[in-house]
């Protein structure tokens, strides 16, 4: 024993005042955060439908192309293919199922949810607040078919409940979101592509997105030795820097991925978003690894 | 949270809650921020059972409190007590019961910054390695090292009148 520790074990003990907290009052203020988190997961989904619509708005196009109201039927089950299709040209892939309520929620999703804002809470500059829950979710491949979205295949991952392709929170600022992606085996290729079987590309150029011109700038460093990749996504619109985007997707041993993102909506120049890749992949390292299951 | 991990959670805070308070009352130096730090890191736990009982419990809870009393102080640095920088109005030693000495004591821990403070409860009050350390305050070993030696200069600076057998260097 140190001097120091003697120090501390025969002189610092004092008695102090009862306890004002007992243990049924913590688990009942335990349970009432759990239920509380529950309920914003169903009830935050309206707010977090307009706010995602106010983004939109100022929304440079970054995000990938959607295919919002197509219904998927969760009695189906999941059963992903051997080895993913190749991507026809004719097709086009995005996100299904939360716009229509068709989420699924599942202990598993609530794990990553839960893995999340712990982070934040102890690594972060503030909580997450207004937390919407986790969910499993879609993306699928799906080409608009006589003027209607047809889906073709369909991809189960676990998302933040919110509208399909942001899968993100507001954290901080009103311009500033973080997200959380967790792909199960099967359900990607790995590496870089701009087709639906890829989780990321690195592809720079001009795109149309929602009908208005927008340039991706894109900065890949793959680290394959160490399993995981970040990306940097500057958009311009019209000239003007309107989001970046911090991306690291974790590949993990058992073949799945987990994908956090930091992005910031802001025509500022020099707007940065608020975690930095280093905090992205302490985020994804943090991530529990239970076994992205299908629904429970 | 399931039925048994209600009872795991209810076992766990009743054997924990008492030290953990204390443990955060050393950190912080006032009772009533130490039972509403421990009131929020029991909530979270119980909130995030599932994956903090794959690891320490009491590592996890511990790094909540200590993450929650470093907040407050950046949130609320200006209702930060100061006290004394001397230790010239401390009650005199060699008090039957020894309470002076704890109060000395527990005065100049208190005098000292947050983090330094934080780090020598957990490395000779927890009795937690370096590494250890290190972990639940979310920095490197090396600032742990540092914190530790800076912390122990103070406080033998401060203490080397009240207890001289921690003079001179001997407080290590």
């Amino acid at each position: 024993m140190t001097d120091m520790q003697k120090l501390f074990t025969e002189h610092v003990k004092i008695d102090g005042p009862p306890l004002a907290n007992d243990v049924d009052s913590l688990a009942a203020a335990g349970r009432r955060r759990l239920r509380g988190r529950r309920l914003g997961a169903v009830g935050g989904f309206g707010a977090m439908a307009a706010i995602v619509v106010a983004v939109a708005v100022t929304l440079s196009g970054g995000a990938p192309p959607t295919g919002l109201g197509a219904a998927n039927d969760p009695g189906a089950g999941y059963s992903l293919p051997d080895d993913l299709p190749g991507a026809p040209k004719d097709y086009d892939w995005g996100y299904t199922g939360d716009d229509d309520g068709n989420m699924q929620y599942s202990e598993a999703a609530d794990h990553y949810g839960d893995a999340y804002t712990e982070w934040f809470a102890t690594n972060g500059d503030d909580e997450i607040k207004d937390w919407p829950g986790m969910a499993v979710k879609h993306r699928a491949l799906f080409r608009n078919d006589d003027g209607g979205e047809q889906v073709s295949e369909e991809y189960p991952y676990y998302g933040i409940v919110a509208v399909a392709a942001l899968d993100a929170v507001n954290y901080g600022t009103d311009k500033d979101y973080v997200g959380l992606r967790v792909y199960p085996p099967g359900n990607f290729k790995e590496g870089a592509g701009d087709t639906y079987e890829y989780l990321y590309s690195c592809t720079d150029g001009a795109e149309t997105d929602r009908g208005r011109p927008a340039e991706y700038d894109r900065t890949c460093d793959e680290v394959p030795e160490q399993g995981y990749v970040t990306v940097e996504t500057v958009t311009t619109e019209d000239g003007k820097k309107t989001s970046v985007e911090n991306l690291v997707i974790l590949f993990r041993a058992d073949g799945s991925a987990v994908e956090v993102t930091s992005r910031v909506y802001d025509q500022r120049d020099g707007a940065e978003p608020k975690l930095g890749f280093d905090e992205l992949l302490d985020l994804a390292k943090s991530m529990p690894d239970d076994a992205v299951t299908d629904k429970e | 949270m399931r039925v048994e991990h209600d009872a795991e959670f209810r076992e766990f805070a009743g054997s924990k809650l008492e030290s953990l308070r204390y443990f955060a009352y050393l950190s912080c130096g006032d009772w009533h921020r130490a039972e509403d730090a421990v009131q929020v890191a029991f909530v979270k736990l119980y909130a995030a059972w599932g994956r903090a009982s794959r690891t320490s419990l009491e590592a996890y809870t511990r790094r909540i409190i200590v993450n929650v009393l470093i907040n407050e102080s950046r949130l609320f640095r200006f209702r930060r007590e100061w006290v004394a920088t001397t230790i010239t109005e401390t009650p005199a030693v060699n008090a039957p019961d020894g309470t002076e000495d704890r109060m000395v004591l527990l005065h100049a821990l208190s005098d000292l910054p947050r983090r330094q403070r934080i780090t020598l409860v957990l490395r000779f009050w927890e009795d937690l390695s370096v590494e250890q350390t290190a972990e639940i305050m979310h920095c490197s070993q090396s600032t742990v090292k540092s914190q530790t030696a800076k912390g122990l200069n103070a406080m033998r600076t401060r203490l080397a009148d009240i207890f001289p057998p921690f003079a001179e260097g001997a407080l290590t």
